[in-house]
């Protein structure tokens, strides 16, 4: 994903944001930011509160202005677009937030038919009725946001979003104020819209397991630069940056539990020692019985300490932390690496 | 109470409820705009105008700090180039007007800026224009404040306009001092007093109801 206009929906080229400083010099909110959303996908970007995704994702629909470089949207410079040109854009990109953000004064027929009132269009019934049965509210046309669920209000929020007929939708950590369950649900209608429609959805979020579970592509941003992008699958299968394994350790097990990180040691002691290691499975390997092969073939026992196996995008992929005999560990992560998994020594137990 | 007292007391009311009527209208008509503007008009706010603000600001301000007896009396000549006379209940209007507006600004000021910024955020993203944002998005939000804060402004009203007397304004607190206190009647003095609690009671809880029925942010029983 570098900065190449070519079939990308979105393209932030360079893009850098500073403010000024009360005492003087600057604020560094993003820096040199090259990235490109492919049309048509959901494209995720994770940091952390502070990162400076808010402020990427803001600045496609205008809502804030690059102090460095461009950021294009279907071909339009974004940044530089003023009054009516750039409301015009904005009508081309829908939003959704965390908040919902909602007019307490308005039913949800009326909510959703806000944009249609602001871009000034007539005969405006079809379409919000349309849109409140895509979003499934028929029977709470009439009632206020007061009386939804979080993902009720979300449903409205989405389905507002999708009014004017964008051709990217922007989503503000949409699901981060609701509980698994309805975050499921809110993602299927996300990933749903984005397959429909062939929307491009660009959302940030803190949270991996919305990156996994809806987006192709990935961006991990912290200190307000990029510091790894692509493919989801790739980036979930091998992260490069400290920062992304840590935000996928908590949903590839690769984080290690305290019963074994208390008593795990660099070095191999004397006598006998077990060695710990980290499997990971990806692609066509990730389904094979490997660790009973390892037995029954080489007659190593296996001890599995942790582990998780999901689905990112098609494909599964997991990880295994196991513990076997120091003296034939070797072997044995040879053995496996041949059949095409990825191995890690994390260190010894004695 | 004679006849002629009753009467007096039934016409007085009219007039305070026609002094207070208009003024507050007229106040509401200027000051919902002018608190609107305030609300929005800050350095990197919508409308963002910091200078035009501060002094309309410093303007609201100042009027506001005069003690409404005397505003009466200063502004009696701009009152004569409105109302053609600085006398009677009509040309009390005018003052009356005059502390309302910079009165009702502040409280529309204050429930506009109640409302939550992701809405204006929303509607930005939306592509709309300031003055949708304004009128679609702002005024309908606060609307529960505005009427609250409009309720307030009509019950300081009628209080204020026990003393336009003073310019020949004629009204529930003209009778009160003139029959009740200069000539000594403490049954008229007990009577505006009971028709002045009466009417606020009555706008409060007609204010207090009203803002109820368009505040929508709390759910209730959907009784029909």
């Amino acid at each position: 994903m570098t900065a190449d206009t070519s079939g990308a929906a979105i393209t932030f080229d360079q893009v850098g944001k500073s403010f000024p400083k009360k005492e003087g010099g600057l604020v560094m909110a993003l820096e040199d930011v090259s990235l490109s959303v492919p049309s048509g996908t959901i494209t995720g970007i994770i940091g952390r509160s502070g990162a400076g995704k808010s402020t990427l994702l803001r600045m496609v629909n205008g809502l804030e202005r690059p102090t460095a470089g461009r950021v294009l949207v279907g071909g339009q410079d974004v940044g530089a677009a003023e009054g009516a040109a750039l409301r015009q854009i904005r009508r081309d990109v829908g939003m959704i937030f965390q908040h919902f953000n909602l007019l307490s004064s308005r039913t949800v027929y009326d909510n959703i038919a806000l944009p249609l009132e602001i871009a000034g269009l007539g005969n405006i019934k079809p379409r919000v009725e349309e849109l409140i049965h895509r979003v499934g509210l028929q029977a709470q046309r009439d009632r206020y946001p007061a009386e939804l669920s979080g993902g009720q209000k979300q449903r409205v929020g989405i389905a507002r979003a999708l009014a004017t007929q964008p051709k990217v939708l922007l989503s503000d950590e949409a699901t981060s104020a609701l509980d698994p369950e309805t975050t499921r649900t809110v993602l299927a209608l996300l990933a749903e819209i984005n397959r429909d429609l062939g929307l491009t959805i660009l959302l940030i979020t803190h949270e991996m397991t919305v990156v996994r579970d809806i987006a192709s592509h990935m961006a991990v941003i912290e200190g307000g630069r990029i510091i790894e992008a692509g493919a989801t699958y790739d980036v979930f299968t091998h992260p490069q940056h400290p920062t992304t394994r840590s935000f996928l350790s908590g949903v590839t097990g690769l984080v290690l539990p305290a019963f074994i990180t208390s008593k795990l040691v660099a070095e191999r002691p004397q006598g006998t020692a077990s060695e710990v290691i980290r499997v990971t499975f990806a692609g066509l390997h990730a389904t094979d019985p490997m660790l009973s092969m390892l037995t029954s073939q080489l007659g190593i026992a296996v001890n599995i300490l942790a582990g998780a196996i999901e689905e990112v995008g098609p494909h599964p992929f997991g990880n295994l932390i196991i513990s076997l005999e120091a003296a034939r560990a070797e072997e044995a992560r040879a053995y496996l690496e041949r059949h095409g998994l990825t191995t890690e020594v994390l260190g010894y137990v004695g | 109470m004679s006849a002629n007292l009753i009467n007096l007391l039934i016409s007085s009311t009219g007039q305070t409820l026609y002094m207070v009527a208009i003024s507050a209208l007229l106040g509401t008509l200027f000051g919902l705009p002018l608190g609107v503007f305030l609300a929005t008009s800050q350095r990197g706010e919508m409308l963002s105008a910091p200078w035009v603000n501060k002094v309309l600001g410093l303007v609201v301000n100042a009027t506001r700090s005069v003690p409404f007896i005397i505003l009466v009396v200063a502004i009696i000549p701009f009152t004569r180039a409105i109302a053609g006379t600085s006398i009677g209940t009509t040309a009390a209007i005018v003052p009356l007007t005059i502390a309302a507006i910079p009165f009702i600004a502040r409280l529309v000021e204050n429930a506009i800026r109640e409302v939550d910024s992701g809405l204006i955020e929303a509607a930005r993203a939306m592509g709309a224009t300031p003055f949708q944002i304004i009128r679609k998005v702002l005024v309908p939000e606060a609307l529960p404040g505005i009427t609250l804060g409009l309720t307030l402004a009509v019950v300081s009203l009628i209080g204020y306009s026990a003393m336009v007397g003073a310019v020949g304004g004629e009204g529930l607190g003209d009778l009160g001092i003139r029959y009740g206190y200069q000539r000594f009647m403490p049954e008229v003095m007990a009577a505006v007093v009971v028709i002045l609690i009466v009417l606020v009671q009555v706008v409060q809880s007609l204010g207090e109801r009203i803002a109820a029925r368009v505040d929508k942010r709390a759910p209730r029983n959907r009784g029909h």
